[in-house]
């Protein structure tokens, strides 16, 4: 159990090696990486087999939390260290035929990294370096292919991402000069925050949460970052990178500002924030995919809209809608970097952007087309796949709360019309008569189709037997919902800020 | 300079809601409703309390006392102590962020040839290898010494990297960045290494195996000294490195 | 007006001043500056929190020994963290700068339109 932090450090062995043996092999990692993320989905398999449903403490430096870093295992760690690597060494394996440079693969090491850290760790400090190492290996790697489209994305996402991460330090600032710690298990067992005190750390640890996960007023990045980097890398900062954001959001909004937790005064306004946010962003994204013609701009609106959604669970505090946010989640995260893979492929293919300019593609290419429209189903929630579970549990919890949920309840039953509309136009669109003057290239799909061929599989089988997810929701959302549980397991008392432990 | 007149009320309205939400912010810190507001911790009951005592493992009031052994931690820096010795991991990140940026940076200028180069002035190129025997000692002292003074490996490693900046500048050659990439990389994987001995010998990543000493001493603070010459060695070749990509004069292609 | 007061006005000053030119600065190096101003002024912050009366630099040597009257020392480990951040954003954020220049010509980000940068929207990227 003491070896866990071997698991997270993974990637850094194949990012440090980089800069020396990249002088010898100029395109070092296209092979060793994939063996590094390999790796860590054994072992996490094999920590999630011996260790489920149990959750532990792992210290780092030798010195107790709140003194000390701690990282914490638990259901909802399990969650992301597996579902990270797993996307890790899939995409990583769509990319193989197109060899990247020993940097490009460096980054991608980091971004991993980052996005590991901030699930499994328990200081708030630390989250905010992890976010930072993750924002600008993003600012990198999205500028890394196209030097006009790609540098106005890393423009666009590099600009809001600094700001809003000195909020979050200003946030982080004025929560230690109130409370005196900064593990977040500390945190949430002080004394109680003056309410609007606690409304004013909350808006600037908001902001930089939701600019990461992709929510209402910050997601002016998303539909340039996703068109202007490779697609690949797309699939990543929607897989991973959504996976990792929400996940976070789940871990701040529901555990360190719960309803007993020290923000307890300002625990209904937070709340009414994350609605209104939420169905904000379901509205603007499914709105703005409706009118889109760029194929990879339609997908990161939809990838907004997802997120919203998965946002107005956590926002309604409630058992069964959090679960329900959770299978949203792992379906918007194995279904998105799909898509996105099959679109970079026909964009590749066609040489054309726009989706009415690729009419007749999946002709071509008949296996792609029709998992493309498997993953479409699954993300508008069809019967018998997986994000139907989770929309219907997440509707039904809403019937029962108050004013904002029926709107939340509204702004559902749009975005699923409004998607239906503009996923099966495209999908009608792929696979219609050819134009004439279209050219679409043979090329190779074989490291292409493994991947994609996994990532369906696990929406199919989630989607037939909805227990198995259900089941690991449950048990994720009991561990964000539960404040004292989270605590007692890190400082063994319930103490006030007096720093006696 | 155009005066586009939409641009210049959206620069008014943009300070009238700010300062709208400064008011309201500084009336939030003054509020009189119950519970905990903003420095209303004094610093006896903040976690810095234990790191200023060196009293993390068991509480007491025994106050550090300058030459003494047997405490926790061997630093005279207090801060030195937080950084590599109880924060440890918070430095690890920083150090993999300055990496970070500097593979960033070497992508993305991957490929550039520099056009254009004015030759430095004789007071230029006569005084800079003297300032450089400056510039390296102090930086040396103050990789060395960031236990006893401030300083430590960052600030250090950024001293050094300014020597190199400043031989770029004045004189036109082709600076080796093969060097400074496998420094980087013994830097990086050093201070990896580090930490998996911890693990292995102790208990945990990163934790102190190494005998401690009096306060104030040379040796006495334990693997702190190791870290921050490695510390100090990957962030003088980061540095440099950024530098060569900015600066040096180098006809081949980048990377 | 102590002097930790002092310090509290000057870095909401600073971190007010960084706020605004990064949402109404057009020009990418003066959006950069003020991004650096805005991290000096929280830098300042940080520093302010740990402040106390009568206190000395938190480090043991032969005058200062046998005390407990330091400034709070965990602050000041944040600050040199968040000064290395700064620093790596920064050099990201000069290249992304560079790069911009020399594909578009010009260092003005399109937000109003009536700028000079003209760009292709149906650019195709795989």
């Amino acid at each position: 159990m003491k070896y866990v932090p071997i698991l997270l450090i993974l990637p850094l062995v194949s990012a440090f090696l980089a800069p020396a043996l990249g002088i010898v092999n100029k395109k070092f990692g296209r092979f060793f990486n994939p063996i590094l993320y390999g790796l860590g989905i054994f072992f996490g398999i094999l920590l999630f087999i011996n260790e489920y449903p149990e959750s532990h403490l792992i210290v780092i430096g030798g010195w107790r939390p709140p003194f000390g870093i701690n990282l914490y295992i638990s259901p909802l760690s399990y969650i992301g260290i597996i579902g990270i690597y797993l996307l890790a060494f899939f995409i990583h394996i769509a990319d193989i035929e197109n060899p990247r440079s020993s940097y490009y693969n460096l980054l991608f090491a980091l971004f991993v990294f980052s996005s590991l850290g901030v699930v499994l760790t328990g200081d708030i400090f630390n989250l905010f370096i992890f976010l930072e190492i993750g924002s600008v290996a993003v600012i990198a790697l999205s500028s890394a292919v196209s030097e006009r489209a790609g540098t106005r994305a890393a423009v666009k996402y590099m600009v809001p991402s600094n700001l809003v991460a000195m909020f979050m330090l200003i946030g982080i600032a004025l929560l230690y000069s109130s409370l005196g710690t900064l593990n977040i298990a500390h945190i949430t067992a002080s004394q109680s925050l003056n309410g609007a005190i606690a409304l004013v750390i909350g808006l600037s640890i908001f902001t930089s949460l939701f600019f990461e996960a992709e929510l209402f007023p910050f997601n002016t990045w998303v539909p340039d970052v996703y068109k202007g980097s490779a697609s690949t890398f797309s699939a990543a900062l929607s897989g991973i990178g959504g996976l990792a954001s929400a996940l976070v959001l789940g871990r701040l909004f529901l555990t360190m500002m719960g309803p007993e937790s020290s923000f307890k005064l300002a625990s209904n306004q937070l709340s009414s924030i994350l609605y209104i946010v939420a169905t904000a962003s379901i509205l603007i994204g499914e709105f703005s995919a409706l009118k889109e013609r760029d194929v990879k701009k339609v997908l990161a609106f939809s990838s907004v809209g997802q997120m919203g959604l998965v946002a107005l669970a956590f926002a309604t505090r409630n058992p069964l809608a959090v679960s329900a946010g959770i299978i949203l989640l792992v379906n918007h995260s194995f279904a998105k970097p799909l898509l996105m893979i099959v679109a970079g492929f026909f964009v590749k293919t066609t040489n054309e952007t726009r989706w009415d300019d690729m009419r007749g593609v999946a002709r071509q290419y008949p296996m792609m087309g029709v998992l493309f429209i498997i993953a479409a189903l699954s993300l508008m929630g069809m019967p018998f796949f997986m994000g139907f579970w989770g929309k219907i549990e997440l509707v039904k919890s809403l019937l029962d709360g108050g004013v904002l949920a029926w709107v939340g309840f509204g702004a559902i039953l749009i975005s699923v019309i409004v998607e239906g509309a503009y996923f099966v136009r495209m999908s009608h669109a792929f696979f219609e008569q050819p134009t004439e003057d279209i050219k679409i290239a043979k090329m190779g799909k074989m490291s292409i189709i493994i991947p994609i061929c996994v990532l369906v599989t696990v929406i199919i089988i989630l989607g037939i037997f909805p227990s198995i997810m259900q089941g690991f929701a449950n048990h994720i959302s009991s561990d964000l919902l539960n404040s004292n549980g989270y605590i007692n397991n890190i400082i063994q008392s319930v103490s006030s800020a007096g720093v006696e432990l | 300079m155009r005066a586009n007149k939409n641009y210049v009320i959206f620069n008014i309205a943009v300070l009238i809601l700010m300062l709208v939400a400064t008011l309201y912010i500084y009336k939030a810190f003054n509020s009189k409703a119950p519970g905990r507001r903003i420095m209303s911790v004094p610093i006896e009951k903040r976690v810095s309390y234990r790191y200023i005592t060196k009293s993390v493992l068991n509480p007491t009031e025994r106050r550090v006392v300058f030459g003494e052994t047997g405490y926790e931690d061997g630093s005279a820096n207090l801060v030195t102590s937080i950084v590599v010795n109880y924060r440890a991991f918070d430095t690890l990140l920083e150090v993999i962020i300055l990496f970070t940026a500097t593979a960033g940076v070497l992508f993305l200028m991957r490929g550039r040839k520099r056009t254009g180069y004015s030759e430095a002035s004789l007071i230029v190129k006569t005084g800079i290898p003297i300032i450089n025997l400056f510039v390296a000692v102090t930086g040396i002292v103050i990789i060395l010494q960031g236990h006893l003074t401030p300083g430590g490996g960052f600030p250090g490693g950024a001293v050094v990297a300014s020597g190199f900046f400043l031989s770029f500048l004045a004189y036109k050659y082709k600076a080796n960045k093969t060097v400074f990439l496998i420094l980087e990389t013994i830097g990086g994987l050093g201070i990896i290494i580090v930490g998996l001995l911890g693990l292995f010998l102790k208990l945990s990543f990163l934790e102190n195996f190494m005998p401690l000493g009096p306060i104030g001493g040379f040796f006495s603070s334990g693997i702190v000294l190791i870290l921050y010459i490695l510390i100090g060695i990957k962030v003088s070749s980061e540095i440099s490195n950024i530098g060569i990509a900015f600066v040096s004069h180098d006809e081949k292609e980048g990377l | 007006m102590t002097l930790q007061h002092l310090f509290f006005i000057n870095a909401a000053a600073l971190i007010f001043i960084g706020v605004f030119g990064i949402i109404t600065r057009k020009n990418i190096i003066k959006i950069l500056l003020a991004i650096n101003i805005l991290e000096t002024g929280v830098n300042l912050l940080l520093v302010a929190i740990g402040w106390r009366a009568g206190s000395f630099a938190p480090i043991v040597t032969r005058v200062h020994s046998d005390i407990v009257n330091f400034v709070d020392p965990l602050p000041q480990a944040m600050v040199l963290t968040a000064i290395v951040i700064a620093f790596g954003t920064t050099a990201v954020g000069l290249v992304v700068a560079i790069n911009y220049f020399r594909t578009h010509n010009s260092l003005e980000t399109t937000s109003f339109s009536g700028g000079s940068v003209k760009y292709d929207e149906d650019e195709v990227v795989s």
